[in-house]
């Protein structure tokens, strides 16, 4: 049991496996985790300069500058975090740290998944908060606009009226999306030997085009049996009315367990099996 | 000790290690010899538990090096031939990563490094090729395992560099420690590695200590030609000739003579060592 796991040595290894990832990726973290100010700053020296008025980024420009350093966070970290285990020097290095497969794994998904996003998220709104603060033109912090997103769903007229589109636009139906995200650029970080990003998106466009040609005629079938005609289903209310998408929100959810379990599965087989 | 029983290991259809036993016993520095692409990093890996066996077992203190147990890992050090330049001080990763083995002495690793005049201040990745390997050797030596893997560690050390490393190796391994060193430099590790195990491909050609080398075989350094001599050659102080040792009169190894001796003469010399 203790060469499984071990708590004493999980702690010493998490300890030393996250001083790695800051060594790493600590840099593009802060730069990441500042963009926010970055674009604000950039956008008030360019109003400064063009019309001699200080005009910092709104809160629309601002919440994208945080969903696009998002999305670079999520493609980025895996690869500068963990990709070096598919270089024979850096990886034979690691795999031969006395600390268990499990052990080095719940490390590494801690770190990915949760430690990083969490620095990340949190300096982000920190520095928006304190933005917000300084200067009121700058409109609503993050944190004020994360409280108004549930009305903001509600309001949604006619194309959210079942209920799972409503669910699905809430903060927490986003974290199953963050983690697969995440776990699918972790496991083409530690799979791939080159171009791991690249080869990535190539992989999951694929996928999606397949899995697409795949299941697309069959749900298209469904819900022309189910309505009577195609016409009836090019109206967006019509659609989401169908009972087909009563349980949808119950597929939504199994769907996103069953793709997670599959890459946490991934990803752990690869790592027992890495050689080198 | 390392038990090999009929270890076979290819790269695709290309057959590396075929059907090689034979045991490694604890305290000795073991030089691993043999020609380009016999497969002694290969051997090195399987034996850390970096590779699988397809064929065959090893087995380390009852371990099969393959499922990479702590315990195991935490008795052994593999250093490969090319190092890692990590993004951190020396002092840093001797810190964060030398407590996972149990023996880590940090003193010992400052002194070793002082011996190398390195410095363990200095950001690995800044480090030139040789200082690098002189950190990592450095570290693996610190860890104070039972086992120690080297492959090729004198490569890209400077001269006073594989002095260095010599005089490191043998005041910092502890008595009942094993270390498998291989390499191609063999005029570097001449006075330090005994038993010596000679590889060809796919065949263990020789596993023997010094001593039984130099009962069983002549190493004749004067300059008259010698009839029957299995290998001669000639160097710039004079000649080197190797023969088999009738007289049981003692005689220096010279690991290259020898090398090239069983090269010519495979099966004699396996004969020979055959226990």
């Amino acid at each position: 049991m203790k060469d499984i796991f071990n708590i004493k040595r999980f702690g010493k290894y998490f300890v030393s496996d996250l001083g790695s990832a800051i060594a790493n990726f600590g840099l593009s973290l802060l730069l990441l985790s500042s963009a926010g100010v970055i674009v604000y700053l950039l956008m008030g020296f360019f109003s400064l300069i063009t019309s001699g008025a200080w005009d910092g980024s709104g809160p629309a420009i601002r919440f994208a500058t945080l969903a696009i350093s998002y999305i670079v966070l999520m493609i980025s970290m895996p690869v500068k975090c963990y990709g070096h285990l598919t270089d024979k020097r850096s990886g034979s290095a690691w795999l031969m740290i006395p600390a268990s497969t499990p052990e080095k794994y719940l490390s590494m998904l801690l770190i990915t998944t949760l430690v990083i996003p969490v620095i990340f998220f949190g300096i982000q709104c920190g520095l928006d908060a304190i933005l917000c603060a300084i200067d009121p033109g700058c409109g609503d912090s993050f944190f004020t606009l994360l409280g108004t997103v549930p009305g903001l769903v509600n309001e949604i007229p006619e194309i959210a009226v079942a209920d799972f589109v409503s669910d699905m636009m809430r903060p927490y139906s986003f974290i199953d999306d963050h983690i697969y995200g995440i776990l699918t650029f972790l496991l083409g970080a530690i799979c791939f030997k080159s171009n791991k990003s690249a080869k990535t998106i190539l992989c999951l466009i694929g996928l999606s085009m397949g899995i697409s040609m795949i299941v697309s005629p069959v749900v298209l079938h469904g819900m022309v049996s189910i309505a009577g005609s195609l016409e009836e289903i090019s109206d967006p209310s019509v659609i989401f009315n169908l009972s087909l998408f009563d349980n949808l929100k119950i597929f939504d959810t199994v769907s996103d367990l069953v793709i997670t379990a599959a890459l946490l599965i991934a990803v752990y087989f690869r790592l027992r099996t890495l050689k080198h | 000790m390392i038990v090999i029983s009929n270890l076979g290991f290819s790269y695709g259809q290309v057959p590396v290690l075929k059907n090689i036993s034979m045991k490694l016993e604890e305290g000795k520095i073991y030089g691993l010899l043999g020609e380009n692409g016999v497969g002694k990093t290969t051997l090195l890996t399987l034996l850390c538990g970096l590779k699988k066996p397809q064929m065959g077992s090893i087995d380390v203190d009852g371990y099969n090096p393959y499922d990479r147990k702590p315990s195991f890992l935490a008795d052994q050090y593999y250093l490969s031939d090319e190092v890692a330049a990590v993004n951190m001080k020396a002092i840093d990763y001797a810190r964060n990563y030398g407590k996972f083995w149990e023996k880590f002495d940090m003193g010992k690793f400052l002194e070793i490094m002082k011996i190398f005049e390195n410095d363990p201040e200095q950001k690995m990745n800044k480090m030139s090729c040789g200082q690098l390997k002189k950190t990592w050797i450095s570290f693996a030596l610190s860890c104070n395992t039972r086992y120690i893997f080297m492959d090729e560690p004198t490569n890209g050390l400077d001269i006073p560099s594989k002095a260095q490393f010599r005089k490191a190796v043998t005041k910092y391994t502890s008595e009942d420690s094993t270390l498998v060193i291989s390499t191609h430099q063999v005029r570097d590790l001449e006075n330090i590695i005994d038993p010596i195990i000679i590889l060809d491909r796919q065949d263990v050609l020789l596993n023997a200590t010094v001593e039984e080398i130099s009962e069983k075989l002549y190493f004749d350094y004067s300059n008259e030609k010698i009839e029957g001599a299995l290998y001669s050659e000639m160097t710039p102080g004079g000649c080197v000739q190797v023969l088999v040792n009738t007289g049981s009169e003692e005689s220096k190894v010279n690991i290259e003579a020898l090398f090239n001796t069983v090269h010519l003469h495979k099966e004699l010399v396996k004969g020979m060592f055959a226990k």
